[in-house]
């Protein structure tokens, strides 16, 4: 990774006299230790999601009335729910839900909102007042409300759980990159891109959002732990990924009555988000590190 | 074919904020001939920078501009403009700070490659050499090489030479330069002034110069306008303006240039404070700050007038100036 992008140049180096090797910035260079583990945890999380039919034991849909409620043994290294399913199996496929809901519902905001906020900085007037005005009503409006609303309207299910987050998580990204446009709006090689009588739209989309990106870069690993969380939270009141798709957060809410007898069965799906939030938010905080510096 | 390729009359910009209105520039009037370097200087807050920057449309967006600005491409006579209509056609800037003026997310050729490709059309293979050619041009050693590295790579010259690159990669008539040597150190600020001079000769550029450094202006420039609140006060041919200032505040930014021989007790400053343009004085607005002034300074009426061949002043009582004494 610490081969830089190819350049438009590449073809044109004829150098006479051999020098010393380019220095290149190299983002991932200097990267703070915690990155590389946090996203090794999040590559962990990943291979089970992608390899899950090799890892699970059992298929997690298999009911078993006989084996109820069984406690960890080796046929069952986490033992079974009370409709006698395997939990390590269970665990395993819910990563497939819990995951892409989670990365989904945090990229498609970020990304709405940098272009929003993009375009709300970088033109002003009308467009900055329609796009802030919106993001104020969304902003005000009851987050749960909403969701209750678009379950109702679209149906359970992944869908209805990421339109809500798109429509909802936005705002913040907009409004952080709309204040960076604004100062970067302002320094001499905007300037100079305008005098060069450069296309408006080619400033914004070479010379401002460039340097203005890396604001979303550095929010999109926590609110991936946020949309995580959420998608958890709303199965667990039974809104979000309806049964019997293993879902984390659904699982919690299926072990909550075992709690005193089978604790494993709330608690593992609870240390399970909690690692994925912990190396999502290495990820988050070693990027803050690089490029807010 | 007119002589004059910029002309700008009654230049005014003027800011509104809580129901006051300060003028930082507040008419001026200057023009610059073909081929000619026409240097502004001025202290801070003189609206030397504002001048400049209302001729390339520049100004934030709540400052308000009234003048009649004029410019001439190819050989025509100099009609009115709008800034877009200059932008990448005849005017170019360069900037103070080469640490901002450069996109630190692209690389410097792609940088330079870019008014080429939109303006002339050219591919980007060709617009590549076009690029690696500029950068030949403003003296960067191995530009093949240079144009591929980043902006932070490169020293604060090499980065000037690039902002100059980039500036006459869209074939100006018109080069214009907000103090792009006063972030240098002396050598370097050097070779850039050389760099300038010598690209004006080669390609026939006009130039218009802002600085505070009357040294640097008298390298560069044919001729001089000095301002001070706002307002032009004198102007000429650079020899004679240095030799003869024909304006108190010129002879006083003279006075106050360090020379070598003068010891730290020697140095001279200008009394007083620059005039705040939220109240500048009336008549001439330098008098509270001049040693010559007399009543009439006052409620002069503030207007350039001739005093020799090429030469204006506002001073109304000019043969009082002593000249400059070192």
């Amino acid at each position: 990774m610490t081969e830089p992008p190819a350049s438009a140049f590449d073809a044109v180096t004829e150098v006479v006299e051999p020098l010393a090797p380019l220095a290149e910035p190299g983002i991932w260079k200097k990267m703070p230790k915690k990155v590389y583990v946090g996203a090794a945890i999040v590559l962990l999380y990943m291979l089970v999601a992608v390899f899950a039919p090799a890892l699970a034991p059992y298929d997690p849909l298999e009911i078993n009335p006989v084996d109820r409620l069984a406690s960890p043994s080796a046929e069952h290294w986490l033992g079974t729910d009370e409709l006698g399913r395997d939990v390590l199996s269970r665990m395993i496929y819910a990563a497939r839900i819990d995951i892409p809901i989670g990365f989904l519902g945090a990229l498609l905001p970020a990304i709405l909102g940098t272009v929003l906020g993009a375009l709300a900085g970088f033109y002003g007037k009308w467009v900055d007042t329609v796009i802030m005005r919106t993001a104020d009503v969304v902003q005000a409006f009851p987050a749960y409300i909403l969701v209750i609303v678009l379950v109702f309207a679209l149906g359970q299910g992944a869908r209805s759980i990421i339109i809500a987050f798109t429509v909802l998580a936005w705002v913040i990204y907009t409004r952080i990159i709309r204040s960076e446009v604004l100062r970067v709006k302002d320094l001499d090689y905007i300037h100079a891109a305008q005098v060069a009588g450069l296309p408006r739209l080619r400033i914004l989309r070479v010379h401002v959002i460039p340097n203005v990106i890396n604001q979303t870069l550095v929010y999109l690993p926590n609110d991936i732990v946020f949309a995580t969380l959420g998608l958890a939270a709303f199965s667990f009141l039974g809104l979000g990924i309806p049964p019997p798709t293993p879902e984390w957060g659904a699982m919690i809410a299926e072990g909550q009555p075992f709690l005193r007898t089978n604790w494993w069965l709330a608690t593992v799906p609870g240390l399970v988000i909690v690692g994925l939030g912990l190396g999502l938010s290495l990820v988050g905080e070693g990027l803050e590190e690089r490029l807010r510096a | 074919m007119s002589e004059h390729i910029l002309e700008v009359r009654d230049l005014e910009v003027s800011f509104t904020a809580h129901g006051q209105t300060v003028t930082p520039v507040d008419g001026v009037s200057l023009s610059v001939t073909r081929g000619e370097a026409l240097g502004i200087a001025g202290e801070s807050g003189s609206g030397k920078s504002l001048t400049l920057k209302s001729i390339i449309g520049l100004l934030p967006p709540n400052a308000t501009v009234v003048g009649d600005l004029r410019y001439a491409l190819d050989d025509e006579e100099p009609i009115p403009y709008a800034p877009a209509d200059v932008h990448g056609h005849g005017i170019s800037i360069i900037f103070q700070e080469p640490m901002t003026a450069l996109n630190p997310t692209m690389r410097v050729g792609d940088l330079i490659a870019e008014g080429p490709r939109i303006h002339h059309g050219l591919d980007k293979k060709a617009a590549r050499v076009k690029a690696v050619d500029l950068m030949r041009q403003v003296g960067i050693p191995t530009p093949e090489r240079r144009a591929r590295m980043w902006p932070h790579q490169l020293s604060g010259g090499l980065r000037q030479r690039v902002m100059i690159a980039a500036a006459l990669s869209t074939e100006p008539s018109l080069l214009l330069c907000d103090e792009p040597t006063t972030a240098l150190d002396v050598s370097i600020q050097d070779q850039i002034l050389g760099l300038l001079q010598e690209l004006r000769g080669s390609l026939g550029m006009s130039v218009v110069f802002v600085s505070h450094d009357l040294a640097v202006l008298g390298e560069l420039c044919d001729r001089l306008a000095i301002m001070y609140g706002g307002r032009i006060v004198e102007t000429g041919p650079v020899d004679e303006v240095f030799a003869d200032p024909q304006h108190p505040y010129t002879e006083a930014l003279m006075t106050s240039v360090p020379s070598f021989d003068a010891t730290a007790e020697q140095l001279r400053g200008i009394d007083g404070r620059p005039p705040d343009p939220r109240a500048f004085p009336p008549g001439c607005r330098f008098a509270p700050r001049c040693q010559y002034a007399r009543d009439e300074c006052r409620s002069a009426v503030h207007e350039l007038r001739d005093v020799s061949a090429g030469r204006t002043t506002a001073c109304i009582y000019p043969e009082l100036i002593q000249g400059v004494k070192r």
